[in-house]
């Protein structure tokens, strides 16, 4: 058997069902990890070893009487940063925050345990999820950035330090980090996981979403958040692909990437069909800044009031710039996105999914910008679901992503197609630890 | 009658001039906002699809 570290969520709690690995013995294998590589990653604000012992010990005792809790019996997972865990330091990547203790779970966090998880610590992020970076390195060069927001926690599951770590997404910051750190994430439709206890970045945008090393992974998981499974097996896949934007925007490599995976995807079997973005399109990134801002403004407003100093330049910037938004303009800007939603759903039609590049770029070098999220914009907007499936490396071996994204609550399809593309994109190379 | 770029981003600085900001980066942030504030709204569109907390229809097939 390889080592437990290297386990994928599935094959873990596999194993752990049929009493062939304890979930102490997978924690500890993660924990030695974890003490091997965080010096040079700086993934992890806490990693709550006790805390995760004592619950391990518990679900190994359950385990060996047969009682299994959930689908994530015995599996540790990394938080974000910014979701509520009870009695575990949660910071927000603000010093702001650096001394809170939160009395409850965030609901996601409930309802992980619930399911049998085990909650190995807290993952870092960027200053309220937004764009100042956090310390983290990216697994495959640390020289370049994981990206952002879910810095961390993306970070951690490409190094092997936990098989499932969580994050949030309002711009990018779900898929650009998996894509960057080469892992495959999900962004659940906008209102599927209760985003209750998580710190806002921007209400009506916010995503909870999560990161593994497989689509089997991802459909586990949501699985055991919601009850949602995948259909059985996709022939035929109809995939979308937009005409202009991107296909253009990004860089060179991504680009080629990106064509070159379609055009795998299409010999593989797969109906590809040109799709025209709408008019709306052009305006969307502008609507997308505007609504971010202003409820970012709305939300630190008091807070920035009386601290301003302790927010770091770019949070500044959104909450300065957001201040000056007038109402009548967040609301144009909502009635843009209704427009675009509608139009997208139409667009959508009888596709499956709308494939596109991941990032604009690569990885950047070095740690001071994590990166863009103008190819995830659309999706957080919208609040269409995606998944990020790893296709291809660099160059110089660093990764890049596909982002796949599905009509609202479309998850079965969505995870099924992402399935279907992960065979024919097979993607075996790991991060040089 | 509406207003170019220029006037967006001249009016969005005066503003903040006003209210004392005027250090880097908030001031690349003020500029990029208001040609967001422009370009939002140079686009027609009628009310009706607010407000901000709508979800996304549900599944469409």
């Amino acid at each position: 058997m390889p080592e437990p570290y290297r386990l994928t969520v599935s094959e873990a709690a596999k194993r752990i069902r049929s009493g062939r690995l304890t979930p102490i013995d997978l924690l500890e294998s993660l924990l030695t990890r974890i003490e091997e590589l965080e010096p040079s990653l700086d993934a992890w604000v806490t990693v709550d070893a006790e805390g995760a012992r004592k619950a391990a010990k518990v679900l190994t005792g359950e385990a060996r009487r047969g009682k299994l809790r959930g689908p994530l019996h015995g599996v540790p997972v990394g938080i974000k940063d910014i979701y509520d865990t009870k009695g575990l330091k949660t910071t927000m990547g603000s010093p702001l925050f650096a001394d809170n203790i939160p009395e409850r779970d965030a609901a996601v966090v409930a309802k992980l345990r619930e399911a049998g998880a085990v909650i190995l610590g807290k993952t870092e992020t960027t200053e309220f999820a937004y764009l100042d970076p956090a310390p983290t390195k990216n697994p495959w060069n640390t020289g370049h950035t994981p990206g952002g927001s879910s810095s961390g926690s993306a970070a951690a599951v490409a190094a092997r330090m936990c098989p499932l770590a969580f994050g949030t997404q309002t711009g990018g910051s779900v898929t650009r980090p998996a894509s960057f750190c080469g892992v495959t994430a999900m962004k659940p439709t906008h209102d599927l996981l209760s985003r209750e206890g998580i710190y806002p970045q921007s209400w009506s945008l916010d995503h909870v979403g999560f990161m593994t090393r497989s689509v089997e992974d991802l459909a586990l998981t949501l699985g055991a958040l919601t009850g949602i499974k995948a259909k059985s097996r996709i022939r035929k896949p109809r995939i979308g692909v937009p005409t202009t934007y991107f296909n253009e925007a990004g860089t060179e490599d991504v680009t080629r990437n990106y064509l070159d995976a379609v055009s795998r995807l299409r010999r593989a079997g797969a109906d590809i069909v040109e799709s025209k973005l709408p008019d709306s399109f052009r305006f969307i990134h502008h609507a997308h800044r505007i609504i971010m801002f202003a409820e970012a403004a709305s939300i630190h407003e008091a807070k920035f009031g009386e601290s301003p100093t302790l927010y770091r330049p770019n949070m500044q910037g959104e909450i300065y710039s957001g201040l000056l938004i007038p109402s009548s303009t967040y609301l144009h800007a909502q009635r843009i996105r209704g427009r675009f939603r509608d139009e997208m759903i139409a667009l959508m039609g009888d596709l499956d999914v709308l494939v596109t590049p991941a990032t604009l770029t690569p990885p950047l070098k070095g740690l001071a910008s994590t990166g863009d999220a103008a190819f995830n914009v659309p999706w957080s907007l919208t609040g269409f679901p995606t998944i990020n499936v790893p296709s291809g490396l660099t160059g110089d071996r660093l990764p890049l992503g596909i982002q796949l994204a599905a009509k609202p609550y479309d998850e079965t399809t969505l995870l099924s197609v992402a399935a279907w593309c992960e065979s024919a994109l097979p993607f075996d190379a790991e991060p040089p630890l | 009658m509406k207003k170019n770029r220029e006037g967006y981003v001249g009016e969005y600085l005066d503003l903040a001039k006003k209210l004392g900001i005027g250090i880097e980066p908030p001031t690349q942030a003020i500029t990029k906002t208001a040609e967001a504030a422009w370009g939002v709204d140079s686009y027609d569109v009628e009310p009706g699809d607010e407000p901000a907390e709508k979800s996304p229809p549900r599944r469409t097939r």
